[in-house]
């Protein structure tokens, strides 16, 4: 264990010039330092920095970690990104608390006991792989892989390239589920449906104006920090003018110019009415009219501009501020003024998130704020809403010799949830199967992601993983003990970020690419291995290498195979900065007017759909011969976007806006025959929730929302950050409270269709009448010390501890929210839930 | 209890340091993992009950007539359940448990360990996957100085064996005697066996005497040794710290 060493030696290493002095920097400094060095407060001992890249949430920021005597002290943003400007959120600061968390797991784990009877043995690495590689072995020979289910709940860059692309496409399972509808599916359904590729990033740089409909860009949101800081700027430098629609006063809303409250699930009521003013008063006149030319708001392609127009005028008629009042408690005079506002500040930003879309129909609603973005000439521009830019890295593809994959068709929820569910409904998954209907896997596993903790109806969610006759074998790969932890029958301790490899790539709001990776500060504590690691290994055991040693090697491969990165000097760059942009880059804006060259399109293989104006290339389509592919059409042969070239628009072929998942054509769709095919509205239009019409007078509307200080599920074992935001009492509006005899502070019972929960109250006109809202984060009744105060015994939750002095851990919402599903998209509708909420019988 | 005013034999010291290594390493090895069906094996060969036993532990009774395979099998999940959770456990690191300590897994406690461990010419090994301040890396620690020790006494070496026990005096009420009284009071709380309750008060009753112990130690340095049929006058090392439990 302990190896002796040369003491002599020790001394030999130790720098003559340090004794002498000579190794002493000049006293004078040139300035402060703003980042990039840190300094051991006790010793003045500059740390140890690594460039590396945040985990807590999807941003996944450009980061440095400092280590001080092995021990990982401190982390901070990274000054050199483009992205962030070296600005770091207090997630990610407080992701110390993953690495520190003294409740970690260190060990393999094999329960003992009855399932989520909370009885465990240590197992060795070996022990747990030949068990799980014999089982996957074992179904990959009968030819049924698809009985491996893989869950995962966050996996970017290499790590998806390396388990997803590689090891699971491998092995064969396309079980595969994620957790995009718990987070924002809708939006990127409706993206799909409207400008192809997934994400909108917000050009708030060279805004003038933004209209933001549910983002709570200043506390959370995907790419949270990158976007926060430089519109914190706009506002505070350039005094632009910030309207945000929010039923709730958060931080964003109380940090903008204006907040309009608004009824829950009546965001697309507002979007669509101010789309009526901007036609009905002529507003789309100038950028919107041009930019007509790329838009489709009518069946077929030959509309001129001017027939467009009365095609958006004659569809948006209905929709006047007026009926929109009725619907959201915006004054219609208020819409109005916004809406001429959006569209006289020229260039104007519109935003939204899950505020607006974790609706029913909420992918309609993106639909819509994409129709008033395009009409007011605020698509793809300096200062509006953007197609994203983000790395392109190349990766070692593994094996040559892949199987097609099989799998379960349980990832898009149960049968009629959603139409088109472009990015699945993963959070239907459990319930998928319970119903059995199309098959149960013989194996679970979830990677990055607590299926009981995260998705609505967490009992159920409980009985399912605890039910043996259900889910055969489950595993489970976290780093911490969690509440679907607690409930697996292998747990593989997965590294903390902190302590692991990886490519980055997230979107950058500069429309320049960033590329970034990931180091680990320190080595693995404990017997913690990174799980793509263990993929490796795995595939090894079931006899098929994927010809990678290491995720480290995979990195390193994707630095040499990417060429942008290669040029900066590759991996050891890489290592050394952490971060590389070119920078001669010009930033990416109006990509669907760059005009395709006629030998893209004039090639063999490439022939012009009719119908949709797309020029397609049918082999990579897979289709036998032209004559079927002009037989077939572009729209009708499956997966014909693979194969899209470009969008002939007046005798010009265009990149368009090339699709994505969907078989649209180049232009911006909101006029969408795909969507019309599914029995829905071909352009956006109003369909309120059935719940919210059968609404009694008592009933609330539950929302949801999280803060600044904590991600969504996988942060509240980070002290630092639960040490401030530890419990969430439900807001609630006091017209609201007064009503029900509720004042603050007291005790209420909230009840929905699911179930019941008790919490305490907030009375607060931060939030409006006939609403209560409650963040997520808290009510962990595992998680470690912490999250839940299930403490060990080492830290007692008492207000005499040293460590932990808060006693109250809040209460979690999702026990009473469905997995209800947009119809449309699959999206969570987590914003929808109709509950009953009275005093509790203790405060009446 | 040693009697300063004896003259000792070094080489009799030199063999009570070996078995305090000894103990040290045994303790080291009952907290570091889950014990084997061979550790079991072992401990209740003659020599050992023996041994046992006269320092208060008898695990006859709890052993009973079951199998050392189905022993193992249930201390392999009290172990689980006590130091490794997950969930609910006791942490064996001093930066967890350290009364006003950091409370953090790794935290500058460690450091602090790690930095014993350098200066008394010490690395952590390269495959090891214990965090330093682990109570087994702690013990382990304390069984090679006092091994270390025990060489020193034998080649009367006194400079060096007066440096190995202010290391030893250092590490125990700088580090392990701060934390490991907490440590212990817990496990005898927690625990539904008695295998580690026994091992715990075992521990702690050695070390409370032991800080003692060693400035008795490092006043017989460079003393003159005494030959012949008296002998050295002292009963010391595990044998001692028997007595003192």
């Amino acid at each position: 264990m302990l190896n002796r060493r040369n003491i002599l030696q020790m001394g030999a290493a130790v720098p003559l010039a340090a004794l002498t002095g000579e190794a002493l920097t000049p006293r004078v400094s040139a300035g402060p330092v703003i980042g990039g060095k840190d300094f051991s407060p006790t010793t003045g001992k500059e740390r140890q920095a690594i460039p590396s890249a945040c985990w807590q949430c999807v941003t996944r920021c450009p980061s440095i970690s400092y280590v001080e005597d092995g021990r990982l002290v401190k982390i901070e943003g990274q000054p050199k990104s483009i992205r962030t400007h070296g600005v770091m959120c207090a997630k990610g600061q407080g992701g110390v608390g993953q690495f520190s968390d003294p409740d970690r797991i260190l060990h393999p784990m094999r329960r003992v006991g009855k399932r989520g009877e909370g009885k465990w043995k240590r197992i060795s690495w070996d022990e747990a792989l030949d068990e799980i590689s014999g089982r996957m072995k074992k179904l990959r020979d009968e030819g049924t892989p698809e009985k491996f289910c893989f869950h995962y709940g966050r996996m970017k860059a290499s790590h998806s390239k390396l388990i997803k692309s590689v090891f699971l496409a491998t092995y064969g399972t396309g079980t595969i589920g994620n957790h995009t509808s718990i987070c924002e599916g809708a939006k990127w359904t409706a993206q799909e449906m409207t400008w192809g590729g997934h994400y909108d990033n917000w050009d708030v740089d060279h805004t003038n104006y933004v209209l933001n409909f549910g983002s709570n860009v200043f506390e959370a949101h995907t790419n949270h920090i990158p976007v926060a800081h430089r519109l914190i700027a706009r506002l505070s430098e350039k005094n632009i003018h910030m309207v945000t629609f929010d039923v709730r006063l958060s931080n964003t809303a109380a940090k903008s110019s204006e907040w309009v409250p608004i009824k829950p699930g009546t965001d697309r009521a507002v979007v669509l009415a101010m789309c009526n003013v901007v036609m009905s008063e002529d507003l789309y006149k100038g950028e919107g009219e041009e930019f007509l030319k790329f838009v489709k708001v009518t069946a077929g392609r030959s509309a001129t501009v001017d027939e467009k127009i009365a095609a958006l005028k004659a569809h948006l008629a209905e929709f006047t501020p007026e009926w929109a009042e009725g619907i959201s408690g915006v004054s219609a005079d208020k819409i109005r003024e916004i809406a001429r506002e959006v569209a006289t500040n020229k260039p104007a930003c519109i935003i939204s998130y899950r505020g607006a879309v974790a609706h029913h129909h909420g992918a309609d609603t993106e639909r819509a704020v994409q129709m008033l973005a395009s009409i007011t000439g605020n698509i793809d521009n300096p200062g509006g809403r953007c197609k994203a830019v983000g790395a392109s890295w190349k990766y070692p593809k593994g094996p040559k010799d892949k199987p097609k994959s099989r799998k379960l068709k349980i990832l898009d929820g149960l049968k009629g949830a959603a139409k088109m569910p472009t990015h699945h409904v993963s959070h239907q998954v459990l319930k998928m199967i319970k119903d059995g209907s199309a098959g149960r896997p013989d194996i679970y596993m979830w990677y990055c992601y607590t299926p009981v903790y995260a998705n609505g109806e967490v009992q159920e969610n409980i009985d399912i993983l605890k039910d043996e006759e259900l889910i055969p074998f489950s595993v489970c790969v976290n780093p911490f003990y969690d509440e679907s932890a607690a409930l697996a029958d292998i747990i593989l301790p997965d590294t903390p970020y902190t302590e692991r490899w990886g490519t980055e790539d997230m979107v950058s709001p500069a429309q320049i690419p960033e590329y970034y990776i990931r180091q680990p500060a320190v080595k693995p504590l404990g017997e913690c291995r990174d799980f793509a690691d263990v993929c490796i290994d795995l595939a090894d055991r079931m006899g098929f290498p994927l010809g990678i040693k290491s995720h480290e090697e995979f990195v390193m491969q994707a630095c040499e195979m990417t060429p942008t990165v290669k040029a900066a000097g590759g991996f050891e760059y890489m290592k050394a900065n952490g971060v590389y942009h070119d920078p001669e880059a010009k930033p990416r804006f109006y990509s669907y007017m760059n005009i395709i060259k006629p030998e893209k399109y004039e090639k063999d293989g490439v022939v012009l759909d009719p119908d949709t104006g797309v020029y397609w290339d049918w082999k990579k389509a897979h289709v036998a011969s032209e004559e079927e592919a002009l037989a077939k059409g572009y729209t009708h042969t499956k997966k014909s976007y693979k194969a899209y070239i470009g969008q002939e628009i007046d005798g010009v072929v265009y990149s368009g806006f090339k699709p994505d998942k969907l078989n649209k054509s180049g232009y911006m769709e909101l006029y969408s025959e795909i969507v019309e095919a599914h029995d829905l509205s071909a352009m956006p239009s109003w369909t309120p929730a059935p719940e919210h019409v059968a609404m009694k007078p008592d009933d609330l509307i539950l929302t949801t929302y999280k803060v600044a200080t904590q991600i969504h599920s996988r942060s509240a074992n980070c002290k630092y950050l639960t040490e401030i935001y530890h419990d969430n009492p439900a807001w609630i509006n006091p017209a609201t409270a007064a009503e029900r005899g509720i004042t603050e502070g007291n005790t209420i019972t909230v009840n929905s269709e699911f179930g019941e929960i008790k919490t305490t109250v907030r009375v607060t006109p931060a939030v409006v009448p006939g609403t209560i809202a409650i963040a997520h984060h808290c009510g962990h009744w595992e998680y470690g010390r912490y999250a839940s105060g299930k403490n060990s015994p080492e830290g007692q939750p008492s207000p005499k501890a040293e460590k932990i002095w808060w006693t109250t851990h809040g209460m979690h919402p999702n026990w009473i929210i469905g997995t209800k599903a947009d119809p449309i998209s699959g999206q969570m509708r987590w914003m929808d839930t109709v509950v009953q909420v009275e005093k509790a019988m203790a405060d009446a | 209890m040693l009697e300063t005013k004896a003259i000792i034999h070094h080489d009799e010291l030199a063999k009570k340091a070996i078995e305090q290594s000894r103990l040290y390493g045994l303790l080291a090895t009952v907290f570091r993992r889950e014990p084997s069906t061979e550790f079991l094996c072992h401990l209740r060969t003659p020599e050992l009950i023996v041994a046992l036993t006269g320092v208060g532990i008898d695990f006859g009774k709890e052993f009973g007539t079951r199998t050392f395979a189905d022993i193992a099998d249930e201390l392999a999940i009290e172990y689980t359940r006590l130091f490794l959770g997950p969930g609910k456990h006791i942490s064996p690191h001093e930066s967890v448990q350290l009364k006003r300590g950091s409370g953090i897994l790794w935290g500058p406690e460690t450091s602090a360990v790690q930095q014993s461990y350098r200066a008394a010419g010490f690395e952590i090994g390269e495959g090891e996957t214990d965090i330093p301040d682990h109570l087994s890396v702690e013990l382990d620690f304390l069984s090679l100085l006092t091994k270390e020790e025990s060489q020193c006494w034998t080649n009367r070496d006194h400079e060096q064996t007066a440096r190995i026990l202010n290391l030893q005096r250092a590490f125990i009420s700088g580090h392990l005697g701060k934390w490991v009284a907490i440590f212990c009071t817990k496990v005898k709380e927690e625990a539904e066996f008695g295998f580690y309750p026994a091992f715990a008060g075992l521990l702690l009753s050695y070390l409370s005497g032991e800080k003692m112990e060693i400035g008795i130690r490092a006043s017989l340095v460079g003393r003159p040794e005494q030959n012949g049929a008296n002998g050295p006058d002292t009963t010391y090392g595990t044998e001692d710290s028997a007595r003192r439990a």
